[in-house]
């Protein structure tokens, strides 16, 4: 049996090569396959690939295999090409699901340890900003105005537009259900107590986790991967004191002043939806607000605040330590420094309400 | 407490990542005032030794890097502080902060470590800027410099504290052969003319054979030293098939 291809053995012609693999199986018996190349006048690696995969085959079918006619640059191409097996890799047979409970394993494992590593690295942050105080030149205050300016001044009309929009929204829903009963001028309550307790601390957080948390992650990320970090460390300078506590220290003081702001946004919101929805005026409005309200639902949304605004940052600058190579890995912790942060403002939240209920505050 | 001229002696040297070992047992030692080169394939660990030199990563117990005569692993905060500051480093990528510009950068040091007057840092920054040929640079940012200007203001960083040990981790990498060249002369002149020790990680053949007063050679296998000598001598080195190949640029 003899092929003498007539057309160009290349990657154009590729189609042919389905068609003869699939053929050759009623070649079973014959004695010996030659390739004959005297018709080719141009390959390219497609050749290399056909060659191979009718070799593979003969072999198969104890079919011997030979090649006639091959000029000298021909066969040193295919010489060339020829896959050499690698020694390092040794082929295993894998069993996929083994290796699924396995990763699950591991991912477990690295969650643990990754929720470990959060933990003492907040906790060396609180160790540091306790003691801030105490020796105040040990920061570096000169980028404080930078993130201060960044984190806080700057984020004032999304998180104002935001927490306003969320005022009018439970605004809206509320006064339908109220007007119902009749208890119109308990829209007041309503909107009071959920903006300063919960909504204008929670969605400034949210907010603040992605402007700020992000842009930290991604910055100290840049400056590991580009060894920014390293030489901080080689100048005996303490990456906390020089990246972490300027940009922790700005959040934590700019959260409750956004906080307080957005309070009155969120209370303007409602006052919006309750005039256009409700028979109530805005003295009536505000002196009902003014019963509702208390110090203790203003304190604690500032509070809790001061503790998200800790988190966030602070949870933005752990990830961006944890950046190792390039720009991909900079990008996989700055998306994991938003999902960690809002997922534990979130969980905290949830824990600070029911402490709250609990302690009557 | 020093007998000889040595200015770093390394004993015992074992660097693993978690289970994998990297360095097994690297003993050396380098002198006052030479260019030492460290070379090697890539991934030997060439780059995690000087790592462990200049003490952005602690080697495992029993391993010894003694600096001037005065022990490093194990040092309390202050002393090692000390310690590193007799090392000035120029990273692969310059590691300039990309905030500051090339002035604030170099200053940064004086501002922190010293009471220079702001006024005298302004001298200090101008001296070393011109020292590796930078002269007019402070104002700019890191980004708007090429990568030889980038590798020469982080020089002129490591410089400022006029460190006793200057390090280069791949000096030549990523730049054009004249411009390597003339980082490679950069070096000489510092080394020739304020005496500065200088390690050198580096793989470029050329630059290696140009600057080196002697050189270890480091193999991924063995996980130590397979090597060490003068250029000279590694170049006619007899003992060890890949050293020889590697020196004689040979496939």
């Amino acid at each position: 049996m003899e092929l003498k291809p007539i057309f160009d053995l290349t990657l154009q012609n590729a189609k042919t090569y389905n068609q003869f693999i699939q053929n050759f199986k009623y070649l079973k018996g014959k004695s010996a396959f030659v390739l004959n190349l005297s018709e080719v006048k141009s390959y390219d690696s497609f050749f290399v690939v056909l060659t191979l995969a009718i070799q593979n085959e003969c072999e198969k079918l104890n079919i011997k295999f030979e090649i006639i006619n091959i000029d000298e640059q021909m066969s040193h191409y295919l010489k060339v090409l020829t896959p050499k097996t690698n020694p390092l890799i040794i082929s295993q047979k894998r069993n996929y699901f083994i290796e699924y409970i396995e990763n699950i394993g591991k991912m477990v494992a690295e969650m643990i340890s990754d929720a470990m590593k959060l933990v003492e690295f907040l906790g060396n942050l609180i160790l540091k900003l306790i003691i801030l105080p105490f020796r105040p030149t040990k920061m570096r205050w000169k980028d404080f105005p930078h993130h201060f300016l960044q984190a806080g001044v700057n984020a004032v009309p999304i998180t104002l537009l935001i927490v306003f929009l969320i005022g009018l929204i439970s605004g809206y829903q509320g006064a339908l259900q109220l007007s119902k009963f009749g208890a119109d001028i308990f829209i007041a309550d309503l909107i009071g107590i959920s903006i300063t307790r919960e909504l204008a601390p929670l969605m400034t957080a949210i907010l603040v986790a992605g402007r700020s948390g992000a842009a930290f992650a991604a910055e100290i990320g840049t400056m590991k991967v580009s060894e920014e970090v390293d030489a901080l460390n080689s100048m005996s300078f303490d990456y906390m004191n020089f990246l972490v506590l300027p940009r922790v220290l700005a959040v934590v003081i700019a959260m409750p002043i956004l906080v307080l702001i957005t309070d009155i946004a969120g209370i303007a919101g409602g006052l919006v939806a309750a005039l256009s929805t409700l028979e109530i005026t805005v003295t009536g409005y505000i002196n009902q607000l003014n019963r509702a309200i208390t110090f203790f639902d203003v304190f604690t949304g500032i509070g809790k605040s001061i503790f998200f605004g800790f988190l966030i940052s602070g949870i933005g600058c752990f990830r961006g330590m944890q950046v190792r190579g390039g720009a991909e890995s900079v990008g996989k912790y700055t998306t994991a420094s938003v999902v960690t942060g809002i997922f534990l403002i979130i969980v905290f939240d949830a824990l600070f309400t029911y402490l709250f209920q609990i302690l009557g505050i | 407490m020093k007998e000889n001229d040595n200015i770093i002696e390394v004993r015992n040297l074992s660097v693993s990542y978690g289970k994998m070992s990297i360095l097994e047992n690297v003993n050396f030692d380098i002198k006052q005032g030479e260019i030492f080169v460290i070379v090697g394939g890539s991934g030997c660990g060439k780059s995690t030794l000087l790592r462990q030199l200049i003490g952005l990563e602690t080697p495992n117990k029993g391993s010894s890097i003694l600096v001037n005569g005065v022990e490093l692993i194990g040092a309390k905060k202050d002393a090692r502080r000390k310690i590193l500051q007799s090392f000035g480093v120029m990273f692969q990528s310059g590691g300039l902060f990309a905030s500051m510009t090339v002035g604030e950068n170099i200053g940064l040091l004086l501002e922190s470590y010293t009471k220079v007057t702001k006024k005298r840092i302004d001298d200090f920054i101008d001296l070393n800027l011109s020292a590796v040929g930078l002269r007019g640079f402070e104002n700019f940012i890191p980004s708007e410099l090429s990568g030889g200007m980038k590798k020469r203001a982080a020089i002129a960083r490591a410089l400022v504290m006029n460190p006793d040990i200057l390090c280069f981790d791949e000096p030549s990498s990523g730049l054009d052969p004249v411009t390597a060249a003339s980082i490679d002369q950069l070096i000489k002149d510092i080394n020739a003319s304020i005496k500065t020790t200088m390690i050198v990680v580096t793989h470029d053949l050329a630059s290696i054979l140009n600057i080196s007063d002697s050189i270890i050679m480091l193999d991924k296998s063995k996980k130590g030293i397979i090597a060490k000598g003068t250029p000279e001598e590694l170049k006619n080195y007899k003992d060890n098939e890949y050293v020889y190949k590697f020196f004689n640029r040979i496939a």
